[in-house]
């Protein structure tokens, strides 16, 4: 028998449960003196204790008892109010409990004659197990643990279930857990006269009494999942857990002495009617603060005066905001149920997160996405899933917070004969980017599965705009199963299917050598014989999948040939950018010669990125005939290497005007060699009037030495008027200059640093500026070969600010200088110190720093790092760059 | 518009020293009370989620890979000395030194919000000067923001002296100060 997904369990379940709601958490200790005047009672509403007895969903009209219930982490507390006119209470005149905390037994039966009393029955989800709890007027309380066995067990069979099938193991007694201890207390209501109401006196007329018991939950047995992780915090987690519990009074008055509170109860012993007892699930401060912000934005949409402030407000209390927003949801009311699920959209991007992040920042939605019992609560969130018409917002709300139902829906559309194709469209948007993000961190396999499966029933591929769907989320979810599939596709005969299965190949075979090995053939076959310019575009981009191999860059080039269409060569230029076939400076120089809208700016980027001597003249004539200077034409100019391209640099440098495309060109002309070069950047530093140039060029003057340029550097060093961050440059690009002027500039700022690096007066700390400048002189100094500066650096870098850790390592970086501060970078707890010593590791190429690269990559927060969907593809690059590399002595 | 794009891209990876901090920011939002003869400051910190999980790794005492509920408060509880170390509090050219007080509270934005508590002299009906250097910015920098903590007008105050706003320029302020008055009514 199939079994049916559990969202739709629970919709059918949701009339079974007698009657649901929540305990709140109480913020501070209820005082149990019978007096219900805590806080917490004047915002929990009343529970009627007004079910007949003998019947079923029978209430009688006038009130007989009320009941409120609160929690806090120690104690399930128990209020109720009791409205009789003539109390009876009888006691056992024995006492049970503990030796320090005994309790007087009450009468809960008398044979011919009349008692009152308050029944509870707690159970936590087991019918066969559970407290019952006896309270009455005189403050007398008796605890019984029952079992109630199903007639198989043989204990059934046996004197010790008696006549009733129930043992009553009336010596149980609920145990203190502590300095939890179990409490009760009464408060006699006055009657007309003022006076109090008397227990046992028939000739006067009571009014009642109130009543307060504490339970704590080790005692009543609470569920492990919600005791206390340590015992240095004894506190129990409720919030989010469940508890059967069933209030009754008898009245031994009333014609109908039993009222309770389960609407769907029958006429038998309460203790077998476990399941039809009311349930309610235990809510956090946090979850009723929730609740009540959710509930404004309700009122807002009801009131057709939604506001986005007050959905994000919501959404800023995390997912309880969104279980809160659950219980508002209704189909009838599509204006409130979109910004309810905006709600959950906003809330539930928290699953994305690092477990251990999640569980220190957000235990509940901890709970909700890493525990089993989490999950199963995830239905709650899921009703809509079932609805005729979704909201926009629910399919991306699904995705972030109801990750099981939502692999269930999908699943069950895999195997449905009519499966609802609008849907699994409105589905497929959402879920891709999150997959794609890769922000999936708990079902990524059960996606994988449940969207193969997909592709695998045609009643869903045979409508092409939800096969080409399917096809994308597929490359999303990265589904390797659903290759042959994919491969179909490319032979499809509509053009749209062959380009996203183009596309998805692309993204399937970058990420896998058995891919690229299976689809080579194949994909070569396909790529010579493809005719639609739209297709052949996207061809191109798979491509990429085989950066080196070149019979892939032949038939991309045969490709290019065949095609005269543009956006074909630019999709072509853009993957020899991004490839190392043997085949781009043919391509390129082919490219060089279009005059193509687009293609001659693609062809310069690639010829930027694959610098080639072939390329060289044809840039330069390129270069000839443009009065302006555009971005890639400066790009490729300043890689070609050659001294032939400074003169048309300099000359634009003469016209521009855009400080930006001025900075361009100076770090174009920085990259090109000879005395030109040389000569015209010494020249460009003395008389660089804006700051931004200037520091440019000092930056430049630090990676290159130009000759004669060290006076220059020195009067700007020692400058005071000159701007903090063009010194601090000017002083580390001495560094690079042997001569006597950049030793003696260094030696004498070094005299001083204090005064000439002067603190603002009365600032109470250093500024960074001051710091780093006052750091790089002594980094200059290393630089030159003073080695005797290590220890002092190494002191200064264990006080600086880590954006001067930071600038520290990317000097010695810069001088490929090894370090002992690269070794402590390297376990920084900043990603941006650790990034710049591993680029300082790999610059140095010191064996010495490998053992600490190799604990880096396998250190818990670096996988944590690299799991988390995060970019730090250029930490990573470096470091298996530094890895890989060899080493230098 | 490519051109200016290219020419953006080209500026934001310019690797110079000097101008926006590489390290990860830290919005902060401070609260100022005065309650039982005491000044308090309450002081939210949202690292970014990269910073987050990076802290993970200090906060692991043991290494396991599991942060222990134990492991957690130790740690918070250490940063928050850190913090109030790092802060210069001034109250009419009388230096007060702040403490940390009760729990730090984290919340779904990774926020952390530590409190701090410092015995007040006897202060006389009106205004009373005073500032908060945070040392701790200026190692992380980031924007911040000012929240009011309420309170009636027979009550005293703590009101900023020029309420701050978050620097527009592109660098950063060297780190946050916050001029404030305590109002003590008649």
């Amino acid at each position: 028998m199939k079994l049916l997904p559990f969202y739709l369990l629970l919709a059918l379940s949701l009339p079974v449960i007698a009657q649901s709601g929540s305990i709140k958490e109480t913020p501070s200790p209820v005082i149990v003196d019978g007096i219900l005047d805590d806080g917490i009672w004047q915002t929990v509403p009343p529970v009627l204790v007004n079910y007949r007895g003998g019947e079923t969903g029978k209430k009688s009209t006038e009130p007989h008892m009320t009941v409120r219930y609160a929690w806090d982490p120690h104690y399930l507390y128990l209020a109720y109010e009791i409205f009789d006119s003539n109390l009876v209470a009888l006691g056992t005149d024995t006492n049970q409990g503990p030796p320090e905390n005994l309790r007087p037994g009450a009468v809960i039966f008398k044979q011919d004659g009349k008692v009152d009393v308050v029944e509870f029955f707690i159970s936590f989800g087991d019918k066969h197990f559970m407290w019952e709890l006896h309270h009455n007027a005189l403050n007398q309380f008796n605890d019984l643990l029952c079992i109630v066995p199903d007639p198989e067990w043989p204990v059934s069979k046996t004197s010790m279930a008696g006549r009733y099938g129930i043992l009553f193991n009336d010596q149980e007694w609920l145990a203190d857990d502590g300095e939890a201890t179990v409490a009760m207390a009464v408060k006699l209501k006055p009657k007309a006269d003022g006076k109090p109401s008397t227990v046992n006196d028939y000739r006067d007329t009571d009014t009642g009494y109130t009543a307060e018991i504490r339970l704590p939950w080790r005692a009543i047995g609470a569920p492990k999942s919600a005791a206390p992780a340590d015992n240095a915090a004894p506190d129990w987690n409720l919030a989010g857990k469940t508890v059967s519990l069933l209030a009754v009074t008898q009245n031994g008055d009333l014609e109908e002495r039993y009222h309770h509170t389960s609407p769907t109860r029958s006429p038998n012993w309460f203790h077998k009617g476990q399941p039809n007892w009311p349930v309610y699930t235990f809510q956090s401060v946090a979850e009723d603060a929730a609740s009540n912000v959710v509930s404004q934005v309700v009122a807002d949409a009801d009131a057709h005066s939604s506001s986005t402030a007050s959905v994000d407000a919501a959404a800023k209390l995390g997912i309880n905001a969104a279980m809160a927003a659950a219980t508002f949801l209704d189909e009838q009311k599509p204006a409130r149920s979109r910004d309810l699920y905006e709600i959950m959209i906003l809330a539930g991007d928290s699953r994305r997160l690092n477990p251990e992040v999640l569980r220190i920042y957000q235990p509940e939605a901890y709970e909700l996405f890493e525990t089993p019992e989490g999950r199963i609560r995830q239905s709650q969130l899921a009703t809509g899933l079932t609805w005729k018409t979704w909201p926009d917002s629910l399919p991306e709300a699904m995705v972030r917070v109801a990750p099981v139902p939502l692999i269930e829906w999908l699943q069950a559309q895999a195997e449905s004969p009519t499966p609802d194709l609008a849907k699994l469209r409105q589905m497929a948007r959402p879920l891709g980017w999150w997959l794609r993000s890769r922000n999936e961190r708990q079902h990524g396999n059960d996606f994988r599965q449940a969207i193969s499966a997909l592709a695998k029933n045609p009643n869903v591929t045979r409508d092409p705009t939800t096969a080409i769907a399917i096809l994308k989320l597929l490359a999303d979810a990265n589904a390797e199963s659903a290759l042959g599939f994919l491969m179909d596709q490319l032979a499809s005969p509509e053009p749209e299917r062959r380009r996203a299965a183009a596309e998805g190949l692309g993204r399937l075979a970058e990420k896998s050598d058995r891919i690229r090995k299976e689809t080579h053939a194949p994909f070569l076959k396909i790529m010579r014989g493809e005719s639609d310019p739209r297709v052949q575009a996207a061809l191109a981009e798979t491509a990429e999948a085989w950066p080196k191999d070149s019979e892939v860059g032949a038939a991309v080039m045969q490709l290019f040939d065949r095609s005269t269409d543009a956006e074909v060569r630019r999709s072509i230029l853009f993957a020899v950018t991004n490839t190392q076939w043997p085949q781009a400076d043919e391509f390129i120089a082919r490219a060089l010669r279009e005059s193509q809208s687009g293609v001659l700016g693609a062809a310069l980027e690639a010829a930027a990125v694959h610098p080639s001597p072939q390329l060289t003249p044809t840039i330069l004539k390129i270069a000839a005939q443009w009065e302006e200077a555009p971005a890639q034409l400066i790009d490729a100019l300043g890689s070609t290497d050659d001294p032939a391209a400074v003169p048309f640099l300099l000359e634009w440098l003469k016209k521009e005007t855009n400080p930006a495309v001025r900075l361009k060109l100076l770090v174009a002309l920085g990259r090109l060699p000879g005395d030109a070069a040389d000569k015209a950047l010494k020249e460009l530093l003395a008389r660089a009037a804006e700051p931004l140039q200037a520091e440019v060029l000092c930056h430049i003057a630090s990676r290159r030495e130009l000759p004669g340029a060290s006076p220059v550097l020195a009067a700007l060093a020692e400058d005071s008027t000159a701007p903090l961050a063009i010194r601090a440059q000017a002083v580390w690009a001495l560094g690079n200059y042997r001569d006597s002027t950049a030793q003696k500039s260094l030696a004498r700022l070094s005299q001083n640093p204090e005064q000439l690096f002067a603190n603002p007066e009365n600032a109470s700390l250093i500024p960074e500026s001051v710091e780093q400048a006052r750091l790089f002189l002594d980094l200059a100094r290393l630089r030159q070969g003073e080695t005797a500066l290590i220890p002092k650096i190494r002191k200064d870098y264990a006080n600086a600010t880590p954006a001067t850790r930071v600038a520290m390592l990317q000097s010695l970086a810069e001088a490929k200088l090894n370090h002992p501060i690269i070794l402590e970078g390297l376990k920084s707890g900043d990603y941006a110190i650790i990034q710049a010593a591993v680029q300082a590791s790999l610059a140095s190429g010191a064996p010495a720093l490998r053992p600490s690269l190799q604990t880096l990559r396998e250190s818990p927060q670096f996988q944590a790092l690299a799991n988390s969907g995060l970019d730090i593809s250029p930490l990573k690059r470096a470091l298996e760059l530094a890895l890989s590399s060899p080493s230098k002595p | 518009m490519i051109r200016f794009l290219i020419l953006f891209c080209f500026l934001s990876s310019l690797t110079l020293r000097a101008h926006e901090s590489p390290i990860d920011h830290v919005e902060r939002e401070f609260q100022m009370w005065v309650a039982d003869g005491k000044l308090h400051v309450s002081c939210r910190l949202q690292f970014t989620e990269r910073a987050t999980l990076l802290r993970l790794q200090p906060m692991d005492g043991d290494g396991n890979g599991k942060i222990s509920d134990a492991e957690r408060d130790a740690f918070f509880a250490a940063e928050a000395q850190s913090i109030a170390s790092q802060f210069q509090l001034t109250l009419e050219d009388q230096k007060i030194s702040l403490q940390p007080t009760g729990d730090v509270i984290r919340d779904a934005q990774l926020g952390q919000t530590y409190e701090f508590a410092a015995p007040l002299p006897p202060l006389a009906a009106g205004s009373h000067l005073g500032i908060l250097i945070d040392g701790h910015s200026r190692k992380y920098p980031g924007a911040f923001r000012w929240r009011d903590a309420g309170g009636r007008p027979n009550q005293i105050r703590v009101e900023p002296r020029n309420p701050p706003t978050a620097s527009t320029n592109r660098e950063h302020p060297p780190w946050i100060e916050l001029p404030f008055k305590i109002i003590v009514p008649q």
